[in-house]
């Protein structure tokens, strides 16, 4: 009897803990559990003074809509070539810059450490006007170059990559310079092994930044061929008021490749950042 | 006044484990009661239940007769001191100390008074403006102790509260704790895994293993009256030596071989234990336990008689250990580790054979199957 | 010794790709969007006239730009407050084990995945007058984007929501690094949950909050999609932070000095934050 008393108190506490969370959950998720739904209903069910939460007639006619008005599949493939790009471009950048930061030796190296950290001071609106201005006159619009080559680098990434490396000892260089190991041996053989949790974060991280991105696509594509998604799916918006539900369909299908990336890299992510930024 | 009663009070976690079965315990005011046993043995738990820290799964808890299994932790009048010390990293000192008088709503100046008169007790006057992480791990200790103090609780409770300490500052902090004992006049319910600490401070002992309490009596009788094999081996240091022997009986003196079998050495026990084995084990296998310093070489045995009862045992030392006050002599019989004290003038070295002799008044004898002691003595010694 | 000679230059090749990345995309452009904004250009954003410091004091005097600062300062101050007080609550109550768990706090981090530009699509549906969720379920007939009233807390509330996910993952961090047991020293000395949340859990994260309110800040001042799908700067500028302004000065009416002008006072407004922060930081938060 004491038993199921005791059970029972530990069952009301976990009960209204998981209903706080339900209600919270719920809230924060509205938007996209909304879009969702939208994404499905007709567009006629739609224009009802009725509250219609969920649809009645569920379709997938908005997908194929969305496909059809405007070409959102070159978008989508855009985007993937850009974010992965910068991505990759980012590892292999920032991963070089972090190894001379903590196992070589040279002059200046500690300010050029304090140069690149400043760089994360500067926001990028107080750059992008004269960005702008260089690649227009550098003839570089509306290309694959343009949208990648800016964001190659990321001071963050170098400090993060910096912080994980600082934690091995300069022994473990030392020693594979004694077994007649190169620097780029090292970087990819021993480094790069070593420091997969922290390039797992901030892999899924540029990811999800890069394919999110808007100023800078925004104002240096212009074609259809060349638009990423996030401006591609703002044109659905201005095509007629009669197919928000067809907008909302290319929304759902942007926000799948960011969620599902973050979804399965969200462990790396947590352990990969917080390991190393924590601590310093 | 505090008394607290634990009725077959057990811990079952969710996969239907038990941590703790069936403790039955009464602590009565002003004792100083320990719970000892090798880790994952419940004691922890125990103590963590009697705080309020950990649900009771079963049975029932009584705190000066009332029913408490489901008072909050806040409201049983009781301070911990935990392991790794738990003080608040934000708060300086200061802070900590009088964190739970602050709680309480007590005047400010008279805060200021009690942490004062605790700092000074525990000479840590000087360090009241600093944070934890300034601190060296003794000065966190004596932090956490005066925080435990300052609220004059009914009972203070301590989970390991030496373990983290260096050897020479332990035995410190342990006369410093039988002294505060006595000052306070509280009962302190203490947890440690260190049976010289048990030993040493407790009024009361409560040896535990897998969740189960072994036996519950004050030290001098925990260690002359082990209930049983384990509580035996695990109190004393070095630990109770162990041969399997056979019980017969030769011209009505009971005789033990030990090795278990007649090839093996002769031992004649006497008195009131040798009655015991010859009406209860005649004929049967029982494991004989010997404390190391009740063992002696041939010439100190024979100054005290002790040679007739039995054949020396011939053993080759493997280890030595001269500790001052005395020597360790290690050897191994019945594929057991076994040690003998003797006087530090022995000089035997290692690799070096040597006879010994047991003082056969103090060989305990326990069921091989129940691992009960089988001169075990109810109420030996009243607490 | 060649190995030496070899070694004084290596190191910098390392460096040499984010380096060049840095310098023209971000040291070349920082600085000559200063040199900008000095000058008077044409509509291919060539420097064709010194005007000193016209464009600031122009900018200093136009209602419209001080309008802007005080609309971004509006604006920022919503949104941190907003998104770090969200993350907050949702790391809190992810705090302790409970059934589920790994689904909520993917759930409470999940805004960071989402792009501002989705997520501004889905708030003008939602915020729509006739069809959107929000008038239906409160029963209200708000024209929330067209009406100068509402319109900046609808684009601060979105924009706090997005930016709430990754305070999320910054204060669960934090809270992992509290010790537990202190907060069991506290129940047995008696503190309540809501005294053991003031006085341990706060001040334990008082080190990742710094940090997370400064990240926080310089983000929210760089909102610019869901102003630009949203209300455009409107109504009656109402929305018009100082992004969107350069935006609208740089691309639409090509005054890319009075543009370059507002990014320098930009900047400096967001370093002088930062600055201050770290200055009160060092002040209060002495170990």
């Amino acid at each position: 009897m004491i038993n199921t008393k005791a059970l029972r108190k530990r069952r009301i506490n976990t009960g209204i803990r998981v209903l706080i969370n339900v209600i919270t959950a719920i809230i924060v998720l509205i938007p996209l559990l909304y879009a969702v739904s939208i994404a499905f209903m007709p567009s006629g069910e739609l224009f009802t003074m009725d509250l219609n939460l969920f649809p009645k007639n569920p379709t997938i006619e908005n997908f194929k809509q969305a496909f059809a008005s405007v070409p959102l599949l070159r978008f989508i493939v855009n985007s993937f070539i850009m974010a992965a790009c910068i991505t990759l471009g980012q590892i292999i950048t920032c991963s070089l810059a972090a190894f001379a930061f903590s196992f070589l030796e040279f002059k200046g190296k500690g300010v050029l450490f304090m140069v690149v950290m400043a760089t994360m001071m500067v926001p990028g609106e107080a750059t992008i006007i004269s960005n702008y201005l260089t690649v227009s006159q550098l003839g570089m619009l509306d290309t694959y170059s343009v949208l990648i080559v800016p964001y190659l680098t990321s001071a963050m990434g170098i400090f993060l990559f910096r912080q994980f490396y600082s934690t091995f000892p300069i022994s473990l260089y030392e020693s594979a310079k004694l077994d007649g190991c190169s620097n780029l041996k090292f970087i990819v053989r021993i480094l790069i092994p070593l420091t997969k949790s922290a390039i797992g974060a901030m892999g899924v991280y540029t990811f999800i930044n890069a394919w999110n991105m808007y100023m800078w696509p925004l104002l240096v594509t212009g074609s259809d061929e060349m638009r990423t998604v996030q401006i591609g799916i703002s044109m659905l918006d201005s095509v007629d008021s009669q197919s928000i539900t067809l907008m909302i369909a290319g929304v759902v299908m942007v926000i799948i490749p960011s969620i599902s990336i973050f979804i399965v890299g969200q462990k790396q992510l947590i352990r990969g950042m917080f390991a190393g930024a924590v601590k310093g | 006044m505090s008394e607290i009663t634990l009725k077959n009070v057990s811990k079952i976690y969710e996969n239907e484990q038990y941590a703790v079965r069936n403790v039955n315990l009464e602590i009565q005011d002003k004792e100083f009661v320990i719970l000892v046993g090798p880790s994952g043995c419940g004691k922890s738990t125990t103590l963590r239940m009697i705080a309020g820290l950990e649900e009771i799964s079963d049975g029932e808890l009584y705190i000066d007769g009332e029913f408490s299994n489901y008072c909050e932790p806040k409201d049983r009048d009781m301070s911990m001191v935990f392991q790794n010390y738990a003080l608040y990293p934000n708060m300086t000192v200061y802070g900590n100390l009088a964190y739970a008088l602050k709680i309480r709503k007590i005047p400010k100046d008279e805060i200021k008074k009690r942490v004062h008169e605790v700092a000074k007790i525990l000479e840590i006057e000087h360090l009241l403006d600093r944070k934890p992480s300034a601190l060296s791990g003794g000065q966190k200790q004596r932090v956490a102790m005066g925080s435990a103090i300052i609220r004059k609780p009914k009972v203070f409770l301590m989970d390991e509260p030496l373990s983290n300490l260096d050897a020479k500052l332990r035995t410190q902090m342990r006369i410093e704790l039988a002294k505060l004992h006595r000052n306070l006049e509280t009962t302190i319910i203490y947890v440690t895994h260190d049976q010289t600490e048990a030993m040493t401070l407790g009024t009361k002992i409560v040896v535990m293993k897998d969740g189960f309490v072994q036996q519950v009596a004050p030290p001098a009788e925990i260690y002359n009256n082990p209930a049983n094999l384990f509580v035996a081996g695990f109190i004393g240091a070095p630990s109770m030596n162990f041969f399997d022997a056979w019980v017969s009986v030769e011209d009505g003196r009971t005789l033990l071989y030990l090795g278990g079998n007649e090839l093996g050495k002769k031992i004649y026990l006497d008195g009131e234990k040798g009655e015991i084995l010859q009406r209860e084990k005649n004929g049967e296998k029982v494991i004989l336990g010997i404390r190391p310093e009740d063992i002696y070489e041939y010439e100190e045995a024979k100054q005290r008689g002790f040679e007739k009862n039995s054949v020396g045992l011939e053993e080759t030392v493997i280890a030595r250990e001269l500790l001052g006050a005395e020597v360790v002599l290690y050897f191994q019989a019945q594929g057991r580790n076994q040690a003998v004290r003797l006087k530090p003038e022995n000089e035997t070295k290692r690799g070096e054979s040597i006879s010994f002799y047991f003082d056969t008044e103090k060989l305990y004898a326990f069921d091989i199957d129940t691992q009960q002691n089988l001169f075990y003595k109810e109420g030996f010694i009243h607490a | 010794m060649h190995k030496k000679k070899k070694g004084s230059l290596a190191p910098y090749g390392y460096l040499l790709p984010c380096m060049l990345v840095f310098a023209v995309f971000l040291f070349y452009p920082f600085f000559k969007t200063i040199y900008l904004s000095f000058y008077k250009t044409d509509k291919m954003g060539q420097a064709k006239l010194f005007v000193g410091v016209d464009n600031y004091t122009e900018l200093l005097s136009s209602p419209s730009f001080l309008n802007s600062l005080k609309v971004t300062l509006i604006f920022v101050g919503i949104v941190v407050v907003g998104s770090m007080l969200l993350g907050l609550i949702t790391a809190v109550l992810c705090n302790k084990a409970f059934p589920g768990i790994r689904f909520f706090s993917t759930a409470y981090a999940l805004p960071m995945a989402i792009a501002s530009s989705s997520a501004a699509l889905i708030f003008k549906l939602m915020l729509h007058p006739s069809v959107g969720i929000v008038n239906k379920l409160l029963g209200l007939d708000i024209n929330w984007l067209s009406n100068p009233e509402t319109a900046l807390y609808c684009v601060a509330i979105l924009t706090a929501w997005l930016n709430s996910g990754i305070n999320f993952l910054y204060f669960s961090a934090g809270l992992g690094n509290i010790d537990n047991t202190i907060y069991e020293r506290a129940s047995v000395d008696g503190a309540s949950g809501v005294q053991q949340f003031f006085h341990l859990t706060l001040p334990g994260l008082s080190p990742i909050m710094f940090y997370t309110l400064v990240v926080n800040i310089i983000q929210a001042f760089q909102s610019f999609g869901q102003i630009k799908i949203l209300t455009e700067g409107g109504p009656n500028e109402t929305t018009n932070v100082i992004v969107y302004s350069i935006y609208r000065d740089a691309f639409f009416n090509y005054r890319f000095g009075s543009a370059a002008a507002q990014s320098v006072v930009l900047f400096f407004i967001v370093m002088l934050i930062t600055l201050v922060m770290f200055r009160i930081e060092k002040k209060g938060g002495k170990p």
